[in-house]
């Protein structure tokens, strides 16, 4: 009892923050809608592909509360969101001619050395796959980063029982991370991390890899980093590329592909690293006045 | 099991249910030891003992980047993680990229400005070029490079290679300032032979360089005047004795520089495709030069220190900035023989009294036998210590040692050890320990075979207010 109504305290607290938000979602699109509908969809899906062990009864027995408490666990919850973020963004720069999937990057590392080609390669079809799903509000537990998993296989077990413990332990022994493509594509901004490299130039990595790089340099989850190519967010990714240590002219460069209309504060580009990153990690003593 | 993208592991390693490092090939192994970690022992590269724990915990198979820093330089690798099995209680890992950072730009820039510093140290004849390398200002130092400079000063409008003569290089226009950087020069006016150094002064926004300083230093002393012709034709005993220096060497030091400069424009296919065979032989030519340059630099350098009237002009030095820029000048060729040498660290200090530019020649020497003989991967270390009235740096490799005889003998003249064929000419220690005892200090060695060596070269310490 004492939990249930601890869910309803947590509904009513939420209300006054997330409510103005949700209904007018012009001024957080991270919160529109659309976000909103799609990561349910993506837990959804995402249920349904843990549960796919445990035959159609299984299935329908566990899906309702396997979303809602997927959907409790704030790690998995906040992944699943940044992928919708992505495949929006994504869309978005796909609009102004900026492939989803191959990017001039790509192409260069495919005529390059074996080993770069085959990790590009395989990188490559992961994000293809990726960009498809998208599209379909599908997701399945096999590409999650390691702790997401965790979260998903804890929360699989929680709701279905020993079935569910046992489907977790099949689908534990089965689980690659570097087969994923967010670590394929992290392997391969490190493999390929020479000044020569235009990682953190959006208009020829590509946003996936973008992303993961700038999350790299600036020390921050990839998450963050792909929350501030969202619609609204652009003053974090002018942040991110000064604390990954982008030069003020590319990063102007970089601002002008991924945010064409944004209106930020001017000096943003000549913000020092160190209070580029004391900004964004809400030191507000690091950041100065 | 996993997929041909992973391709082949370039080390790996095993730990077990308390995450202990129980097996590792290198480099992981190296980077373990050297984030201070036992073997076995706990994982002591922090990213890799939380990715290890994670892995032992979730039970999933993980891939993820690990950077860490060892001192030197900053790691990243790509690990992935087997998990337990039923088998056994700890994870397996597999190291699949390795990248390592050394010599980031802020050490870059710090050499660059401790070359600029020694230069302008050392320098006997300095002038400030402007962009076409024409002297705007010069200044002579020494007595026999007034001249020069004076005559620089006089016609402004010529370029600074007009007013000297360019071993090994018949070009009357300047060439690039780069090709100039480090060049022999002969001095009209003057016996010694000379080198240029060149830094560039950079432009407002980094581009082109806005003119330049040129350094002219020279390794040989100015030694006073030349003595007028005597009419006996008799040499006095002191000038017989720096025949040498005076006389074979300048004749030598051109054609043999002009071999070497051929044969590098050979060997590095400058004027066209050649056999590799031949490029070899011109490799092989340049380096027997390079082997005679530096053999007439040491006998030119056991003439002076072997004369009677040799001084050293002792200054309050720091020794740790010494070794420091020792270590600097060698950091090419350390990282060339994969060896690391530790230098002692910015901010430390130990003051003495000595002559910077002998010093220093004698910390190349160690440091130098040190690279050449230690072996590969290894490390040099230099630290600093005070005994007492004396300062000392200790010069410290793991190579394969002296024994009791050989430590007898190693200071003596022309004494190889019984090696051969490596550019020594067995005079750099002997050369050494007469430079320390000049300026009234000691230079010795400990060692025994199998334990390296550690040659110690004292000098009178300096008070630490006076430094």
């Amino acid at each position: 009892m004492l939990a249930e109504f601890a869910r309803e305290e947590r509904a009513r607290a939420a209300l006054g923050v997330v409510l103005p938000h949700l209904v007018s979602a012009d001024d957080a699109p991270v919160l529109g809608e659309e976000a909103v509908v799609r990561t349910r969809a993506l837990l959804s899906a995402l249920a349904a592909d843990l549960l796919g062990g445990l035959g159609e009864a299984g299935l329908v027995d566990n899906h309702v509360a396997l979303v809602a408490e997927l959907a409790g666990r704030p790690l998995l919850l906040a992944h699943c969101h940044a992928l919708v973020l992505e495949g929006q963004a994504a869309e978005r720069l796909a609009a102004r001619g900026l492939d989803p999937v191959l990017s001039p990057a790509f192409e260069t590392w495919l005529a390059a050395d074996r080993d770069t080609a085959a990790l590009a390669m395989t990188a490559l079809t992961a994000q293809a796959r990726f960009t498809c799903r998208q599209r379909r509000m599908e997701a399945v537990a096999a590409e999650l980063p390691a702790e997401a998993m965790h979260e998903a296989l804890l929360a699989l077990g929680a709701v279905a029982g020993e079935a569910g413990e046992a489907a977790a332990t099949e689908l534990r022994a089965h689980y690659d991370e570097s087969r994923t493509r967010l670590a394929l594509l992290a392997r391969l901004a490190l493999a390929t991390d020479d000044p020569a490299a235009p990682l953190l130039d959006p208009q020829a990595a590509g946003l996936a890899l973008f992303a993961t790089a700038l999350a790299q340099r600036a020390g921050v989850a990839r998450e963050e980093a792909v929350l501030a190519a969202a619609v609204g967010q652009e003053l974090r990714l002018g942040l991110l590329l000064r604390a990954a240590g982008v030069a003020p002219g590319p990063a102007q460069a970089a601002m002008a592909v991924v945010h064409p209309d944004a209106e930020l504060p001017q000096p943003w580009a000549e913000l020092a690293e160190d209070r580029a990153a004391a900004l964004l990690a809400g030191d507000d003593e690091g950041a100065g006045a | 099991m996993t997929g041909g993208v992973n391709g082949a592991a370039l080390a790996r390693g095993a730990s077990d249910g308390e995450d202990r490092l129980i097996a590792a090939d290198e480099p992981l192994l190296g980077l373990h030891l050297r984030c201070g970690g036992e073997f076995p022992g706990p994982i002591a590269i922090p990213a890799l003992r939380e990715a290890v724990q994670r892995a032992r915990v979730t039970g999933l198979r993980l891939a993820t980047a690990v950077t860490a820093q060892d001192g030197t330089e900053g790691v990243t690798a790509w690990v992935e993680i087997d998990p337990p099995t039923n088998d056994e209680a700890g994870c397996r890992i597999a190291v699949r990229q390795w990248q390592t950072r050394a010599a980031p730009a802020e050490d870059d820039r710090v050499a660059a400005r401790r070359r600029a510093a020694l230069a302008r140290q050392t320098a006997e004849f300095s002038a400030r070029l402007d962009t076409r390398q024409c002297a705007v200002v010069a200044e002579g130092h020494a007595p026999d490079l007034a001249g020069l400079a004076e005559r620089m000063t006089a016609e402004p409008g010529k370029p600074w290679t007009e007013f000297v003569t360019i071993e090994g290089s018949t070009h009357h226009q300047p060439l690039h300032w780069r090709l100039l950087d480090g060049a022999p020069v002969r001095i009209g006016g003057s016996e010694r032979p000379w080198h240029a150094i060149i830094l560039p002064i950079a432009g407002p926004a980094g581009g082109e360089p806005v003119g330049f300083e040129l350094h002219l230093v020279s390794d040989v002393p100015f030694a006073g005047p030349p003595e007028p012709v005597a009419g006996s034709g008799a040499a006095a005993p002191g000038e017989t004795a720096r025949m040498i220096g005076r006389e074979v060497a300048p004749v030598l030091r051109q054609p043999i520089a002009r071999i070497v400069a051929n044969a590098e424009t050979i060997r590095s296919r400058l004027m066209g495709p050649l056999a590799e065979e031949y490029s070899a032989y011109a490799a092989d030519i340049a380096s027997a030069g390079q082997h005679l340059l530096t053999l007439i630099d040491d006998l030119t350098d056991l003439e002076v220190v072997e004369s009677p009237e040799f001084r050293t002009s002792p200054d309050r030095i720091d020794l740790a900035e010494v070794a420091r820029q020792a270590s600097g000048i060698l950091g090419v060729k350390s990282r060339e023989r994969g060896i690391e040498i530790d230098a002692p660290k910015l901010g430390e200090s130990l003051p003495a009294v000595a002559e910077f530019r002998r010093v220093l020649q004698v910390l190349l020497n160690l440091i130098g036998n040190a690279l050449r003989y230690a072996p590969e991967g290894s490390q040099v270390w230099i630290r600093l210590e005070q005994d007492g009235e004396f300062a000392r740096v200790i010069v410290a490799d793991q190579g394969p040692g002296l024994d009791e005889a050989q430590q007898a003998r190693v200071f003596g003249k022309f004494e190889r050890l019984g090696r051969s064929g490596d550019g020594g000419s067995g005079l750099g220690l002997y050369i050494s320990r007469r430079l320390a005892r000049a300026m009234g200090g000691e230079l010795s060695v400990e060692s025994a075979p199998g334990q390296g060596a550690r040659f110690i070269l004292s000098v009178p310490a300096g008070s630490a207010a006076a430094a």
